[in-house]
Order: structure tokens, then sequence, then C-alpha cells
């Protein structure tokens, strides 16, 4: 008889692997609910498009499941990292795309979704004032930043999802948290909020 | 100095905690992402319905089968040994073949026979 959902959401990532492998969708459906969001997250923050953040995390998700059958559970990677690492990947070819195909003068600002109303920031109004000030990183600066403080990743993961040492793991989040706390602070002064 | 990087740090952290709770992914995109699951647990499923085929090579087929491989390789075996290790022998034993035909009465036999001439004659006299 199959694992129910309560039983598989004890399991870990890797057994849930295992178990899709040998043809098991709930298996399936609770990787997806753990591992989805993680990789939306990541791609949508990266891209700062929503919709190609979408087509990222599905094409990122679609390659683990073609990965399942050959999974190693003693590997070096576990789904979550690996998942990053291909997501990462992806959102970086989709900007060299973008690169490649619109002259950098010709992109359009994106909308500033900051002004709102009320004295004091609301979550969603944080939320779009730093995925702006994201999108004005280094590419890898910004990975580095999103897994580690958004994603909640170690310096280990990080370094192994982006095939970087973990000095350079720490440089960069280093460096990317000074650069948006300016970014931020100048933003919350120019909307005149409180800072 | 110290007392503003503190300040940034926990401003920072109020937008990555607003980050962090952004709302998941959309039913549609769950949805393909489903979808895509079963296709591939199914494609995997039919690919292990197949019976594995016995690995045989197709010239061994070619050549009959095991048991024909197996006398070809012992007569190549046997060839390559009798060539390899017994030259001396076999000429010795050619020689003594070769040397009785030429010599005596069957030397001189041969040495009169004209084989296009006789087929000639013959068909003239039909």
């Amino acid at each position: 008889m199959p694992p129910q959902d309560a039983e598989l959401d004890a399991l870990s990532d890797d057994a849930l692997m295992v178990l899709f492998a040998r043809g098991d969708t709930p298996a399936a459906r609770v990787l997806t609910k753990r591992l989805l969001p993680k990789a939306l997250g990541h791609a949508a923050r990266v891209l700062g498009n929503q919709a190609e953040a979408e087509d990222v995390a599905q094409e990122a998700m679609l390659r683990l499941w073609r990965a399942a059958a050959d999974w190693k559970t003693d590997g070096p990677a576990r789904p979550a990292t690996w998942l990053y690492r291909v997501t990462a990947n992806l959102a970086v070819d989709r900007i060299r795309a973008r690169v490649k195909s619109t002259p950098l003068d010709t992109v359009p600002e994106p909308p500033d979704e900051t002004k709102a109303p009320a004295e004091q920031m609301d979550d969603a109004t944080r939320r779009a004032a730093l995925d702006a000030a994201l999108q004005d990183l280094p590419e890898r600066q910004r990975q580095a930043v999103v897994l580690r403080h958004i994603e909640g990743l170690s310096n280990p993961d990080i370094a192994t999802a982006l095939d970087i040492s973990v000095e350079a793991v720490e440089s960069l989040t280093a460096r990317g948290r000074r650069a948006l706390a300016a970014a931020l602070k100048d933003q919350k002064e120019a909307l005149g909020y409180d800072s | 100095m110290t007392a503003d990087r503190d300040t940034d740090a926990v401003e920072l952290e109020s937008f990555f905690a607003a980050a962090r709770a952004a709302p998941g992914p959309s039913d549609d995109l769950i949805a393909r992402v489903m979808a895509d699951a079963e296709t591939i647990r199914q494609a995997e499923a039919a690919a292990s319905a197949i019976p594995h085929q016995p690995r045989r090579s197709g010239w061994v087929e070619v050549l009959g089968g095991w048991l024909t491989v197996s006398g070809l390789a012992a007569a190549c075996a046997a060839g390559v040994t009798f060539g390899l290790v017994l030259p001396s022998t076999a000429a010795f034993a050619t020689d003594g073949v070769f040397s009785t035909l030429i010599s005596g009465q069957n030397a001189a036999g041969f040495a009169g026979f004209d084989a296009v001439g006789f087929a000639l004659d013959f068909e003239v006299e039909q």
C-alpha cells in the first residue's frame, strides 16, 4: 500500500525522490509543496518577472523529475540545493538571453510599486522595494543574497548551488547586503517614509 | 557608526522577512508541475514495462550461433598454432611430397604433357 501524505510529510526530500522514481505520485505532490515555492521565489527575485519566474520554476521542477530515476541519496547535493542550482542557472540563461535580444537603453523602467500612501511600509511595499533594489545588484550578488537571507540556505549549500567557494559566498553576501541597505535607505527617503 | 550598521541590519531584515512572507505558487503552476511529474512517471513506467531482450550480438547470429563461432575460433587457433610452432616440420613434409612427385618416372610423365594442346586437339576431332 502506498504511503499516505501524512507519512510522506515526515520523509526527507531524498526519500521522496526515491519514492517518486518508483512511481509514487503522492511523493511528487509533497516534493512540489516543499520545493516549488523555493524555486519560484528564487527565480522571481533574480529575474524580477513573475511570468518568466514561473516558466523557470516549472522547467527546474521538470528536470528534478527527470533526475529522480538516477538520484543518489548518498550524492553530494540534496534535492533542494540541486534545485536551487538548476534554477539559478536557468535564470542566468534568461537574463543573458534578454541582454542579447534587447538593447539596455530600450528596457523600460520597472513599474514603481512603492508609492503606497501609508506612512509605514507594509509587507507588499517592502517586497516591491526589495525586489527593485535586488535588480540593481550584480547577478551573482543577487543570487547569493537571495539564497542566504530569503531562502535561508547555509553558506556551504549556497557554495554548492552556485558552484563557488564558501569564501566567495561570504564576500558576495556581505557586499550585497551593504548595497541593498544603501539602496533601500535611499528609496525610503525618496518616498518620504520614516527612516 | 556601529549603531548605524545595527539599524541597517534590522531594517534590512524587515525587508527580507517581508520577502519570505511572499505568496506561494499559483494553483495553475502547481497543476502544471504535477502534470509534468505525471508525464515523467508514465514514461518511466512504460520504459520499465518493455521486456529486456537477451543481449546477443548480430554477427554471432549471422554465423549460425555460438556453437559455430566456437568451432571457427578453435579452427583459427589451430591454424595459427601450426603456422607458428611447426613451420620446419611442415616444410619437411612438403619437401618430401614434392621431391617424390618431381623425381623419377613421375617427373618424366609430367614433363611432356601439354594440357592446352590436348584440349584443342580434342575439340578438332569432335
